[in-house]
Protein backbone atom coordinates (compact mmCIF):
# COMPACT_ATOMS: atom_id res chain seq x y z
CA UNK A 1 0.00 0.00 0.00
CA UNK A 2 1.15 3.44 -0.79
CA UNK A 3 0.54 6.09 1.60
CA UNK A 4 1.89 9.53 0.87
CA UNK A 5 2.77 11.38 4.17
CA UNK A 6 0.65 14.04 5.60
CA UNK A 7 1.05 16.40 8.31
CA UNK A 8 -1.82 18.61 10.28
CA UNK A 9 -1.80 20.93 13.15
CA UNK A 10 -3.41 22.20 15.59
CA UNK A 11 -2.51 23.86 18.75
CA UNK A 12 -4.63 23.62 22.29
CA UNK A 13 -4.01 26.56 25.16
CA UNK A 14 -6.98 25.37 26.77
CA UNK A 15 -5.05 23.72 29.71
CA UNK A 16 -2.46 24.75 32.41
CA UNK A 17 0.39 23.41 29.16
CA UNK A 18 -0.31 25.24 26.30
CA UNK A 19 0.90 22.72 23.10
CA UNK A 20 1.37 22.49 19.06
CA UNK A 21 0.38 19.41 17.87
CA UNK A 22 1.50 17.92 14.97
CA UNK A 23 0.25 14.42 13.52
CA UNK A 24 2.08 12.82 11.13
CA UNK A 25 0.19 9.91 8.71
CA UNK A 26 1.73 7.92 6.01
CA UNK A 27 4.88 7.51 5.46
CA UNK A 28 7.97 9.61 5.83
CA UNK A 29 10.75 9.29 3.94
CA UNK A 30 13.76 11.18 1.88
CA UNK A 31 11.51 12.15 -1.19
CA UNK A 32 8.81 14.10 0.77
CA UNK A 33 11.58 15.39 3.41
CA UNK A 34 10.69 19.05 2.41
CA UNK A 35 7.27 18.28 2.99
CA UNK A 36 7.96 17.38 6.74
CA UNK A 37 10.38 20.34 6.91
CA UNK A 38 8.11 22.75 6.09
CA UNK A 39 5.71 21.95 8.45
CA UNK A 40 8.78 21.51 11.67
CA UNK A 41 10.56 24.54 10.50
CA UNK A 42 7.15 26.68 10.10
CA UNK A 43 5.94 25.26 13.79
CA UNK A 44 9.31 25.33 15.83
CA UNK A 45 9.79 29.17 14.77
CA UNK A 46 6.32 30.16 16.29
CA UNK A 47 8.68 28.83 19.69
CA UNK A 48 6.14 27.23 21.32
CA UNK A 49 6.44 25.90 24.74
CA UNK A 50 5.88 21.77 23.94
CA UNK A 51 6.00 20.36 20.28
CA UNK A 52 3.85 17.04 20.35
CA UNK A 53 4.31 15.07 16.72
CA UNK A 54 1.87 12.73 17.41
CA UNK A 55 2.56 9.30 15.52
CA UNK A 56 0.02 6.80 16.06
CA UNK A 57 -0.81 6.93 11.77
CA UNK A 58 3.10 7.44 10.85
CA UNK A 59 3.38 3.75 8.75
CA UNK A 60 6.94 4.13 8.36
CA UNK A 61 10.30 6.39 9.20
CA UNK A 62 13.23 7.06 7.94
CA UNK A 63 16.71 8.45 9.01
CA UNK A 64 16.13 11.84 6.61
CA UNK A 65 12.73 12.16 8.49
CA UNK A 66 14.83 11.41 11.46
CA UNK A 67 17.03 14.13 10.88
CA UNK A 68 14.04 16.51 10.68
CA UNK A 69 12.72 15.90 14.11
CA UNK A 70 16.04 16.14 15.66
CA UNK A 71 16.21 19.53 13.65
CA UNK A 72 13.31 20.32 15.44
CA UNK A 73 14.01 19.13 18.95
CA UNK A 74 17.16 21.03 18.95
CA UNK A 75 15.33 24.40 17.79
CA UNK A 76 13.50 24.07 19.92
CA UNK A 77 15.65 23.59 23.00
CA UNK A 78 17.99 26.72 21.98
CA UNK A 79 14.65 28.48 21.93
CA UNK A 80 13.62 26.84 25.95
CA UNK A 81 11.11 24.57 24.99
CA UNK A 82 10.62 20.84 24.29
CA UNK A 83 9.67 18.68 21.71
CA UNK A 84 7.84 15.81 22.75
CA UNK A 85 6.64 12.07 20.24
CA UNK A 86 3.32 10.39 21.08
CA UNK A 87 2.66 6.83 20.43
CA UNK A 88 5.50 5.47 17.47
CA UNK A 89 3.84 2.40 15.35
CA UNK A 90 6.35 -1.00 15.92
CA UNK A 91 8.93 0.16 13.33
CA UNK A 92 8.76 4.01 13.88
CA UNK A 93 9.41 2.99 17.65
CA UNK A 94 11.81 0.41 15.80
CA UNK A 95 13.87 3.02 14.28
CA UNK A 96 14.04 5.52 17.17
CA UNK A 97 15.17 2.57 19.50
CA UNK A 98 17.76 1.94 17.56
CA UNK A 99 19.40 4.84 16.54
CA UNK A 100 18.90 5.79 20.83
CA UNK A 101 17.22 8.81 19.52
CA UNK A 102 14.24 7.64 22.11
CA UNK A 103 16.83 7.97 24.59
CA UNK A 104 16.97 12.07 23.78
CA UNK A 105 13.72 12.86 22.99
CA UNK A 106 11.45 11.77 25.24
CA UNK A 107 8.43 9.03 24.00
CA UNK A 108 5.02 9.28 25.49
CA UNK A 109 1.90 6.81 25.17
CA UNK A 110 -0.42 9.91 24.88
CA UNK A 111 -0.91 13.48 24.52
CA UNK A 112 -1.67 13.66 27.75
CA UNK A 113 0.98 12.24 29.09
CA UNK A 114 3.37 14.41 27.20
CA UNK A 115 1.35 17.70 28.73
CA UNK A 116 0.93 16.06 32.03
CA UNK A 117 5.20 16.42 32.58
CA UNK B 1 60.30 -11.74 13.58
CA UNK B 2 59.18 -12.45 17.00
CA UNK B 3 58.95 -9.21 18.94
CA UNK B 4 57.95 -8.32 22.26
CA UNK B 5 54.06 -8.74 23.20
CA UNK B 6 52.14 -6.07 25.39
CA UNK B 7 51.32 -8.14 28.87
CA UNK B 8 48.08 -7.07 30.29
CA UNK B 9 48.06 -4.01 32.25
CA UNK B 10 49.37 -1.87 28.72
CA UNK B 11 47.31 0.82 27.78
CA UNK B 12 45.43 0.13 24.43
CA UNK B 13 43.99 -2.43 22.64
CA UNK B 14 45.96 -6.16 22.55
CA UNK B 15 43.80 -8.03 19.88
CA UNK B 16 45.43 -11.77 19.54
CA UNK B 17 44.45 -14.81 16.93
CA UNK B 18 44.31 -18.06 18.77
CA UNK B 19 44.46 -20.60 16.29
CA UNK B 20 43.54 -24.00 18.36
CA UNK B 21 43.15 -27.55 17.07
CA UNK B 22 39.43 -28.40 18.20
CA UNK B 23 36.79 -27.05 21.14
CA UNK B 24 38.99 -28.43 23.85
CA UNK B 25 42.09 -26.41 23.23
CA UNK B 26 40.27 -23.45 22.88
CA UNK B 27 37.80 -23.87 25.86
CA UNK B 28 41.11 -24.59 28.30
CA UNK B 29 42.46 -21.36 26.57
CA UNK B 30 39.60 -19.34 27.37
CA UNK B 31 39.13 -20.50 30.57
CA UNK B 32 42.94 -19.67 31.69
CA UNK B 33 42.42 -16.14 29.68
CA UNK B 34 39.01 -15.28 31.80
CA UNK B 35 40.53 -16.70 34.65
CA UNK B 36 44.02 -13.88 34.39
CA UNK B 37 41.33 -11.63 33.53
CA UNK B 38 39.34 -12.08 36.61
CA UNK B 39 42.46 -11.86 38.98
CA UNK B 40 43.11 -8.31 37.17
CA UNK B 41 40.30 -6.86 37.79
CA UNK B 42 38.65 -6.74 34.26
CA UNK B 43 35.52 -7.28 33.41
CA UNK B 44 34.75 -10.02 30.70
CA UNK B 45 32.80 -10.22 28.09
CA UNK B 46 32.64 -13.31 26.43
CA UNK B 47 30.51 -13.87 22.68
CA UNK B 48 29.56 -17.15 20.80
CA UNK B 49 27.55 -19.35 19.30
CA UNK B 50 25.28 -20.45 22.75
CA UNK B 51 26.44 -24.41 22.49
CA UNK B 52 30.15 -22.82 23.28
CA UNK B 53 28.97 -20.03 25.90
CA UNK B 54 27.41 -23.34 27.48
CA UNK B 55 30.37 -25.15 27.71
CA UNK B 56 32.68 -22.62 28.64
CA UNK B 57 30.16 -21.04 31.88
CA UNK B 58 29.80 -24.34 32.89
CA UNK B 59 33.78 -24.14 33.66
CA UNK B 60 34.18 -20.56 34.56
CA UNK B 61 30.87 -20.76 37.24
CA UNK B 62 33.09 -19.34 40.14
CA UNK B 63 33.93 -16.54 38.47
CA UNK B 64 30.63 -15.29 38.37
CA UNK B 65 29.08 -11.72 37.54
CA UNK B 66 32.59 -10.72 36.43
CA UNK B 67 31.70 -12.60 33.25
CA UNK B 68 29.08 -10.99 30.38
CA UNK B 69 27.84 -13.63 27.60
CA UNK B 70 26.71 -12.21 24.73
CA UNK B 71 25.49 -14.97 22.34
CA UNK B 72 25.85 -14.71 19.04
CA UNK B 73 24.11 -17.89 17.40
CA UNK B 74 21.41 -15.88 15.37
CA UNK B 75 21.87 -12.41 13.67
CA UNK B 76 25.32 -12.22 14.69
CA UNK B 77 26.33 -9.63 11.85
CA UNK B 78 30.31 -8.59 12.48
CA UNK B 79 29.39 -5.33 11.19
CA UNK B 80 27.78 -4.62 14.88
CA UNK B 81 30.42 -6.27 16.83
CA UNK B 82 32.61 -2.75 17.44
CA UNK B 83 29.61 -0.61 18.51
CA UNK B 84 29.23 -3.72 20.58
CA UNK B 85 32.95 -3.79 21.92
CA UNK B 86 32.46 0.05 22.08
CA UNK B 87 29.46 0.01 24.28
CA UNK B 88 30.75 -2.88 26.66
CA UNK B 89 33.89 -0.32 27.21
CA UNK B 90 31.52 2.61 28.16
CA UNK B 91 29.70 0.72 30.12
CA UNK B 92 32.84 -0.19 32.31
CA UNK B 93 34.41 2.87 31.77
CA UNK B 94 37.85 3.21 34.03
CA UNK B 95 38.44 -0.61 34.15
CA UNK B 96 39.98 -3.16 31.83
CA UNK B 97 38.09 -5.31 29.29
CA UNK B 98 38.66 -8.72 28.80
CA UNK B 99 37.28 -10.36 25.65
CA UNK B 100 37.03 -13.72 24.20
CA UNK B 101 35.38 -13.02 20.87
CA UNK B 102 34.13 -16.11 19.17
CA UNK B 103 32.99 -14.52 15.84
CA UNK B 104 34.38 -17.35 13.05
CA UNK B 105 33.32 -20.71 13.95
CA UNK B 106 34.12 -23.65 11.47
CA UNK B 107 30.31 -23.93 10.45
CA UNK B 108 29.56 -20.39 9.36
CA UNK B 109 29.61 -19.73 5.84
CA UNK B 110 32.57 -18.53 4.13
CA UNK B 111 31.16 -14.86 3.19
CA UNK B 112 29.90 -14.50 6.80
CA UNK B 113 34.00 -15.66 8.19
CA UNK B 114 35.21 -12.71 5.34
CA UNK B 115 33.29 -10.29 7.02
CA UNK B 116 34.27 -11.25 10.58
CA UNK B 117 37.93 -10.75 9.22
CA UNK B 118 36.86 -7.37 7.80
CA UNK B 119 36.14 -6.69 11.35
CA UNK B 120 38.90 -7.76 12.69
CA UNK B 121 40.83 -5.22 10.25
CA UNK B 122 38.81 -2.64 11.50
CA UNK B 123 38.82 -2.90 15.27
CA UNK B 124 42.49 -2.43 14.76
CA UNK B 125 41.97 1.43 14.78
CA UNK B 126 38.74 1.80 15.38
CA UNK B 127 39.25 0.90 19.00
CA UNK B 128 43.40 1.30 19.28
CA UNK B 129 42.81 3.58 22.85
CA UNK B 130 40.67 0.93 24.21
CA UNK B 131 41.76 -0.35 27.18
CA UNK B 132 41.19 -3.96 25.39
CA UNK B 133 42.61 -7.48 25.49
CA UNK B 134 40.78 -9.01 22.94
CA UNK B 135 41.37 -13.02 22.51
CA UNK B 136 39.93 -14.04 19.25
CA UNK B 137 39.61 -18.21 18.41
CA UNK B 138 40.09 -19.80 14.69
CA UNK B 139 39.80 -23.49 14.56
CA UNK B 140 43.21 -24.03 12.17
CA UNK B 141 40.92 -25.88 10.10
CA UNK B 142 39.67 -23.36 8.63
CA UNK B 143 40.92 -22.63 5.35
CA UNK B 144 43.91 -21.88 5.08
CA UNK B 145 43.25 -18.38 3.01
CA UNK B 146 41.28 -17.40 5.84
CA UNK B 147 44.12 -18.59 8.49
CA UNK B 148 46.20 -16.35 6.69
CA UNK B 149 43.95 -13.52 6.65
CA UNK B 150 43.75 -13.68 10.47
CA UNK B 151 47.71 -13.47 10.76
CA UNK B 152 47.84 -10.31 9.60
CA UNK B 153 44.44 -8.60 10.78
CA UNK B 154 45.91 -9.51 14.94
CA UNK B 155 48.91 -8.05 16.01
CA UNK B 156 49.31 -10.75 18.10
CA UNK B 157 49.27 -14.27 17.34
CA UNK B 158 49.31 -17.78 19.37
CA UNK B 159 50.15 -20.92 16.71
CA UNK B 160 51.44 -23.58 19.04
CA UNK B 161 49.80 -21.99 22.47
CA UNK B 162 52.28 -18.84 22.45
CA UNK B 163 51.86 -15.25 21.77
CA UNK B 164 54.38 -13.32 19.33
CA UNK B 165 53.83 -10.85 17.45
CA UNK B 166 52.34 -11.89 13.42
CA UNK B 167 54.66 -11.75 11.31
CA UNK B 168 52.63 -10.37 8.79
CA UNK B 169 50.63 -7.89 10.50
CA UNK B 170 50.77 -4.49 8.83
CA UNK B 171 48.66 -2.58 6.79
CA UNK B 172 46.04 -3.67 9.11
CA UNK B 173 47.47 -1.55 12.33
CA UNK B 174 45.68 1.21 10.08
CA UNK B 175 42.55 -0.28 9.96
CA UNK B 176 43.16 -1.11 6.06
CA UNK B 177 40.63 -3.66 5.27
CA UNK B 178 42.93 -6.95 3.29
CA UNK B 179 41.66 -6.69 -0.48
CA UNK B 180 40.63 -11.43 0.45
CA UNK B 181 37.96 -10.05 2.90
CA UNK B 182 36.15 -7.67 -0.46
CA UNK B 183 36.20 -10.19 -3.20
CA UNK B 184 34.25 -9.44 -5.80
CA UNK B 185 30.18 -10.29 -4.78
CA UNK B 186 28.65 -13.45 -7.31
CA UNK B 187 26.56 -12.49 -9.63
CA UNK B 188 22.53 -12.78 -8.36
CA UNK B 189 21.02 -16.23 -9.71
CA UNK B 190 18.81 -15.44 -12.77
CA UNK B 191 15.43 -15.13 -11.19
CA UNK B 192 16.19 -12.67 -9.22
CA UNK B 193 13.96 -9.56 -8.98
CA UNK B 194 15.76 -6.09 -10.15
CA UNK B 195 14.10 -3.21 -9.94
CA UNK B 196 15.48 0.53 -10.84
CA UNK B 197 14.53 3.56 -8.65
CA UNK B 198 14.48 7.19 -8.91
CA UNK B 199 12.33 8.85 -6.83
CA UNK B 200 9.78 7.03 -5.22
CA UNK B 201 10.85 4.66 -2.78
CA UNK B 202 7.29 3.40 -1.55
CA UNK B 203 6.63 1.01 -4.08
CA UNK B 204 10.41 -0.91 -3.67
CA UNK B 205 9.79 -0.97 0.04
CA UNK B 206 6.22 -2.43 -1.12
CA UNK B 207 8.05 -5.12 -3.04
CA UNK B 208 10.99 -5.82 -0.23
CA UNK B 209 7.60 -6.06 2.43
CA UNK B 210 6.13 -8.68 -0.15
CA UNK B 211 9.74 -10.63 -1.09
CA UNK B 212 10.09 -11.20 2.59
CA UNK B 213 6.86 -12.12 3.79
CA UNK B 214 6.60 -14.82 0.73
CA UNK B 215 10.00 -16.06 1.62
CA UNK B 216 8.70 -17.15 5.15
CA UNK B 217 10.34 -13.77 7.22
CA UNK B 218 8.73 -13.39 10.42
CA UNK B 219 6.53 -10.36 10.07
CA UNK B 220 9.11 -8.21 12.37
CA UNK B 221 12.67 -9.02 10.75
CA UNK B 222 10.43 -8.42 7.12
CA UNK B 223 9.88 -5.07 8.37
CA UNK B 224 13.30 -4.45 9.61
CA UNK B 225 14.52 -5.48 5.94
CA UNK B 226 12.19 -2.85 4.90
CA UNK B 227 13.26 -0.50 7.16
CA UNK B 228 17.23 -1.85 5.96
CA UNK B 229 16.66 -1.23 2.55
CA UNK B 230 14.06 2.31 2.30
CA UNK B 231 17.85 3.26 4.31
CA UNK B 232 20.15 1.85 1.50
CA UNK B 233 17.76 3.90 -1.23
CA UNK B 234 17.37 6.92 0.84
CA UNK B 235 21.57 7.00 0.36
CA UNK B 236 21.15 6.78 -3.55
CA UNK B 237 18.49 9.85 -3.29
CA UNK B 238 20.36 11.88 -1.02
CA UNK B 239 24.03 11.27 -1.87
CA UNK B 240 23.90 10.09 -5.52
CA UNK B 241 23.22 12.00 -8.79
CA UNK B 242 21.08 8.86 -11.03
CA UNK B 243 19.54 6.18 -10.46
CA UNK B 244 19.68 2.89 -8.17
CA UNK B 245 18.81 -0.80 -8.74
CA UNK B 246 17.77 -2.89 -6.02
CA UNK B 247 18.16 -6.84 -6.86
CA UNK B 248 16.50 -9.14 -4.35
CA UNK B 249 16.12 -12.99 -4.30
CA UNK B 250 15.55 -15.70 -1.94
CA UNK B 251 17.66 -18.88 -1.40
CA UNK B 252 16.97 -22.24 0.56
CA UNK B 253 18.73 -20.27 3.76
CA UNK B 254 17.85 -16.28 3.43
CA UNK B 255 16.45 -13.80 1.37
CA UNK B 256 19.26 -11.38 -0.08
CA UNK B 257 18.30 -7.65 -0.95
CA UNK B 258 21.65 -5.73 -3.27
CA UNK B 259 21.58 -1.68 -3.79
CA UNK B 260 23.32 -0.59 -6.82
CA UNK B 261 24.57 2.81 -7.56
CA UNK B 262 27.11 5.36 -8.55
CA UNK B 263 28.35 6.72 -4.80
CA UNK B 264 31.07 5.88 -3.39
CA UNK B 265 31.68 5.39 0.57
CA UNK B 266 34.99 6.44 1.56
CA UNK B 267 34.99 5.47 5.15
CA UNK B 268 35.41 2.08 6.33
CA UNK B 269 34.03 2.30 9.64
CA UNK B 270 30.44 4.04 7.75
CA UNK B 271 27.36 2.79 9.50
CA UNK B 272 29.62 0.45 12.41
CA UNK B 273 29.31 3.06 15.23
CA UNK B 274 26.87 4.82 16.57
CA UNK B 275 25.92 8.09 16.10
CA UNK B 276 25.61 10.94 18.33
CA UNK B 277 21.87 10.02 19.44
CA UNK B 278 21.78 14.23 19.91
CA UNK B 279 23.38 14.88 16.45
CA UNK B 280 21.15 16.51 14.52
CA UNK B 281 23.16 15.36 11.28
CA UNK B 282 23.15 12.23 9.52
CA UNK B 283 24.87 9.42 9.37
CA UNK B 284 22.28 6.74 10.76
CA UNK B 285 21.14 4.96 7.52
CA UNK B 286 23.93 2.41 7.58
CA UNK B 287 24.13 1.86 11.10
CA UNK B 288 20.18 0.99 10.71
CA UNK B 289 20.98 -1.82 8.29
CA UNK B 290 24.03 -3.24 10.46
CA UNK B 291 21.95 -3.52 13.48
CA UNK B 292 18.68 -4.76 11.24
CA UNK B 293 20.26 -7.70 8.88
CA UNK B 294 22.06 -10.71 10.11
CA UNK B 295 25.07 -9.38 6.86
CA UNK B 296 26.17 -6.76 5.34
CA UNK B 297 28.66 -6.64 2.37
CA UNK B 298 29.93 -3.42 0.88
CA UNK B 299 31.59 -2.99 -2.25
CA UNK B 300 32.35 0.66 -3.05
CA UNK B 301 35.02 2.28 -5.01
CA UNK B 302 35.09 5.28 -7.56
CA UNK B 303 33.04 3.12 -10.14
CA UNK B 304 30.40 2.96 -7.70
CA UNK B 305 29.01 1.06 -4.54
CA UNK B 306 26.93 -2.18 -4.23
CA UNK B 307 25.61 -3.50 -0.94
CA UNK B 308 24.08 -6.93 -0.26
CA UNK B 309 22.20 -7.08 2.62
CA UNK B 310 21.00 -10.61 4.43
CA UNK B 311 18.44 -12.03 6.26
CA UNK B 312 18.32 -16.01 7.48
CA UNK B 313 15.02 -17.83 6.89
CA UNK B 314 13.61 -19.77 9.54
CA UNK B 315 14.57 -23.36 9.27
CA UNK B 316 12.04 -25.09 7.36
Amino acid sequence: MVTPLTASVTTDDSGPQPYTLVELAGEADVTDIKTLQAVLEAETGKRPGLLIIEMSALRYMDSAALQEILRAHVALQADGGRLALVSPHDTVARVLAMTEVDQVVPVYASVADATAR
Amino acid sequence: MIGKVAEPGSSGLWHAALFHRGAAEFESQACRFAEAAASAGAAVLVTGPASSLDRLRARLDGLGDLVTWADLAAGANPGRLISALARFADQHAGRAIWCIQQAAWPSRPAEELWEVLKHEALLNSALSGAPLRMLCPYDAGLPADLISCAEATHPVIAPAGRWQVSPSYGDAARGVVPAACEQPLPAPPADAWAVPYLDDLRPLRSLVSLRARAAGLAPHRASDLVIAVGELAANTLAHVRGAGTLTTWTTRAEIVCEVTDGGHITDPLAGQLLPDPAADDGGRGLWLVHQLCDLVQVRTGPWGTTIRVHMHLPAR
